[in-house]
This record gives structure tokens, C-alpha cells and sequence, in this order.
């Protein structure tokens, strides 16, 4: 039987809020370390993304994996060169235009590879409520299915399993923030834009917008540095504020207990 | 985005059912809550209340009841204008229980402030005959992500849909149950675009 510990989780990270956050629950609510997956897949804020998960892995000691694919996912334009990704305000019910079709079943594949590799058996997306709606591939459905075709194409025990999770999923990107708020998340060193001006937030992307706006609802301010004056209410996040998100975090966590415990795995304790 | 708890059968719902439903509720949504409660003589009660306490308490007063559906809202970002309507939404025809988005829906009824409203111009058109053609015809024309449990007055027909968000169900003891949040492993998902209508008449019993 191949050695597998669950102290460690593959996560896949864009540095972006829902991201760092979902770190934060990961140390301090799982108890696993995460090993940061970054995965170039032709999206136009390479750069900026690529710079910030290096500040951020860096500075949160935490090792880093970057995988470019191949050939640039087409059909978005997150990733096509002769389209501009919407900037305009808009009231959000347009039909998403930063959709990147399949991009999730691909970043599943290939942290999949990396977990089976370092002998991890624990791959975290980290999606969130108000993304769910806009993306298929964000939903709880799909992180289901991922899991029952993983383990139905699984010799177990010839091979481990390996269970999908979103540690993030239940939340909308306000109570990450406040979630993120309390565990301590480095806000500073994560980035949400699409068009960085001198390396600051443009602040009127729609990525920068929802960010700007969860962060106002939260009454806390954000760390990061924008092109744009913005005034942020800020407030100390208490425990009685993120009691019941926090809550909803542990169920989660016991349900991956669960799973874990059918094939005689520990969450946070070492297999060998 | 949301919750949406459903449950109905022939008989009074089990207490436990209930504290059950209303437990997992805020699993997902947690700015809004609301109930659709109907009576054995189809009166039908909507409950709306912000704070989940509070909103429990006023779901126990209606108790017992044979129908019960739930709704939790989570206010997305995107949605700018802070909106915090109703959860369960009514033109007294339909009652309709939404989770998910409409894109276009100002393009249905330049009116509306809230997804669900879209839901009752679109249900207007509903054919029972042909329910799942119907369906799929109208997810063509007004393309949304969502699950959608309707409850039909004029008709007492529940309608239950779900295009790629996910929809979950169970039967315990002769009651039925609907999540769009897999609580555990006694559930089972309905297939995505799918359509499934409820005769509420041979399930529930008249006085």
C-alpha cells in the first residue's frame, strides 16, 4: 500500500480572497498544511497572480507548486488575446464573460497528479456561494461527482483515494472575509485584479468590485493598495461575529472525517 | 445563492423532520430566511425573517403541517443594489423558491428587483401536459442556473427543477425530502436539467 499523509492537502491557489482564506481554514480549522498549487493556464493576470502567490507563499512559509499547461484553455476571455475582459459596471446579471469552460475539471486532473505524486490524498478548490450560480463548475454538484468518479476509477487499495474538497464553498465572499478576518488571513499579500495598475488594484474590475464590496459589508478594511481612493468602515471581526460560519466550517470538516474514516485515514494524522 | 429545504407527505411531518430541516437550513444563506407552510385546507402562510432564531420560532407556531418548504438567502457581492427581499416569492398564483441566477432576467420584466420574480412571468407559460419539453424550452429561452421548487395554488401542483445546480432527495418514513445542500449520504441527486412534478392532491388529504 503506498504511504499517504493527510497532514498535508494539495490547494489549488490563485491568490485571490476566496484563496488565502481557504488557506487560513485549512492551518486552523482542518489542522493540514497546504501546499500551494499554481497552475498558468493562459489567464491574463498571470503575472500579477503569479507575483502575489510567491509573495504569499513566501511569506506564510509554505511550499509552492507552479504547473503551466500546455496549450492555453480557449473560449474565455480570461484567456483569449483579441478580447478585454468586461471592466464596465454593470449590476452583475449579465451572463458571466470570465466563464473558462472546463478549467476546473482540468486544475482537478492535474492536482489529482501532484497529490498521487507526494502521496497526499486531500485536493482543495476553493469556491464560494456567490460565484456558485455564474459557474457550473464551481458548484457543490461538481465537486460530488468529482469525487464519486475519482473514487469509482480508483483501484483502491492498490491506490488511495483522493477526495475533493472546498473548504470555502458555503460561504459568500463577505463572510470569507470576515472568516479570513479572524483566522488572520494575509490579505496583504493576495490579489483579486484583472487589470493591476503599477502594481496596484485597479479597483473597478468586476474581480476588484465584488472584492471592494465584500470587504465594505464586512466592515473590514482591505490590505491591499489601490490605484483608486476607497473608504473602507473597519471594525474588529469578534468571535460571536463568525460563531456560526465557523460552525458550518467544522461540519464540513467532520463530513471529511467521515469519508476519510471509511477507508481508515485520520484527517491531520500521519498514514504510514 | 441559497438554501432550499422541501418536505411534504400524507401524513403531519415528523417534529424531529422539522428541527431537522430548520437545522440545516444555514448550511448555505444565512442573510435571510423564509417558510411556505400549507394547512390541510390548502391555506398557505409565508413566514420572512432575518434573524434564524427568530424565524424558528415563527416556522414551530405553524406546526404541524404536511408541506414545509425553507428558504435561506446569501446576498452574492454582485448583487450591488443590496436587495433583501423575500426569499419565497408570490403573485398568489405561484409561490416560488429560487436558488441561483437568472441572467437576463430584467429582460423578462424590466420590473423586477429580485431573480424570482422573473420565475413567475416564466411559470405563467407552464404546459403540465408536456412538462418536460416545457422545461427545457423555457432553460432555452431564459438560460439560468438555478433549482426551482414552484407551488402551483391554482393547480396544487408542486413543480421541482434543477438545471446544473444541484438538488438532493430522500424519502424517510414516508416524507419527502428536497436539499440543494447534501446534507449526508442518505441523499441522492437529481439529475441536472431535470423537471419533476407533484400531484399535491393525492399526497396531501383534504379535511
Amino acid at each position: 500500500m503506498t504511504n499517504v499523509t493527510n497532514q498535508k492537502a494539495i490547494v489549488l491557489f490563485s491568490s485571490g480572497l476566496d484563496s488565502v482564506v481557504n488557506v487560513s481554514i485549512l492551518q486552523h480549522i482542518y489542522k493540514i498544511e497546504p501546499i500551494l498549487l499554481f497552475i498558468d493556464y493562459g489567464q491574463k493576470a498571470l503575472e500579477a497572480e503569479l507575483q502575489s502567490t510567491k509573495r504569499f507563499a513566501s511569506a506564510n512559509g509554505l511550499k509552492l507548486i507552479t504547473h503551466k499547461i500546455s496549450d492555453r484553455i480557449l473560449g474565455s476571455k480570461l484567456t483569449d488575446g483579441n478580447s478585454d475582459i468586461d471592466v464596465d459596471v454593470s449590476d452583475g446579471r449579465e451572463a458571466p464573460v470570465d466563464l473558462v469552460p472546463y478549467r476546473n475539471l482540468q486544475f482537478a486532473l492535474i492536482g489529482a497528479q501532484y497529490a498521487r505524486k507526494l502521496n497526499i490524498n486531500i485536493v482543495s478548490f476553493a469556491f464560494n456561494i456567490s460565484e456558485m450560480g455564474a459557474y457550473p463548475d464551481n458548484t457543490d454538484r461538481f465537486l460530488e461527482n468529482l469525487n464519486e468518479m475519482f473514487l469509482a476509477t480508483t483501484y483502491y487499495p492498490y491506490e488511495q483515494p483522493i477526495f475533493f474538497i472546498s473548504p470555502t464553498i458555503r460561504f459568500t465572499k463577505t463572510e470569507l472575509v470576515k472568516i479570513g478576518a479572524y483566522l488572520g488571513a494575509d490579505f496583504k499579500n493576495s490579489t483579486s485584479c484583472y487589470y493591476p495598475v503599477n502594481n496596484l488594484a485597479c479597483g473597478v474590475c468586476n474581480s476588484c468590485r465584488f472584492r471592494i464590496e465584500a470587504f465594505k459589508r464586512a466592515k473590514v478594511k482591505d490590505q491591499i493598495d489601490y490605484a483608486i481612493e476607497i473608504d473602507f468602515d473597519s471594525q474588529p471581526v469578534s468571535y460571536e461575529d463568525v460563531k456560526m460560519l465557523l460552525d458550518v466550517a467544522l461540519q464540513d470538516k467532520q463530513k471529511l472525517e467521515q469519508k476519510l474514516e471509511k477507508f481508515g485515514l485520520t484527517l491531520g494524522a500521519s498514514h504510514v | 445563492m441559497c438554501n432550499i429545504v422541501l418536505s411534504y407527505s400524507k401524513n403531519y411531518l415528523e417534529p424531529d423532520l422539522v428541527d431537522y430541516m430548520l437545522d440545516i437550513l444555514p448550511t448555505k444563506g444565512r442573510d435571510n430566511y423564509s417558510a411556505l407552510i400549507v394547512d390541510d385546507d390548502f391555506n398557505v402562510r409565508l413566514i420572512h425573517n432575518k434573524d434564524y432564531d427568530t424565524f424558528k420560532t415563527l416556522v414551530d407556531l405553524y406546526m404541524p403541517t404536511k408541506l414545509l418548504l425553507l428558504h435561506s438567502r446569501a446576498i452574492p457581492e454582485t448583487e450591488t443594489n443590496t436587495y433583501n427581499g423575500p426569499n419565497i416569492y408570490t403573485n398568489n398564483r405561484f409561490y416560488v423558491a429560487h436558488h441561483g441566477i437568472i441572467p437576463n432576467a430584467e429582460q423578462i420584466n424590466k420590473n423586477i428587483k429580485i431573480d424570482s420574480q422573473a420565475l413567475l412571468d416564466i411559470y405563467e407559460t407552464i404546459d403540465y401536459e408536456n412538462i418536460n419539453k416545457w422545461f427545457m424550452q423555457s432553460v432555452k429561452k431564459y438560460p439560468r442556473s438555478s433549482v426551482e421548487i414552484v407551488y402551483d395554488v391554482e393547480n396544487d401542483k408542486l413543480v421541482i427543477a434543477n438545471t446544473f445546480m444541484p438538488l438532493y432527495y430522500t424519502i424517510i418514513d414516508d416524507m419527502y425530502i428536497y436539499v440543494a445542500y447534501k446534507p449526508d449520504d442518505r441523499f441522492c441527486s437529481m439529475q441536472p436539467y431535470s423537471v419533476k412534478v407533484i400531484d399535491l392532491k393525492e399526497i396531501l388529504v383534504y379535511k
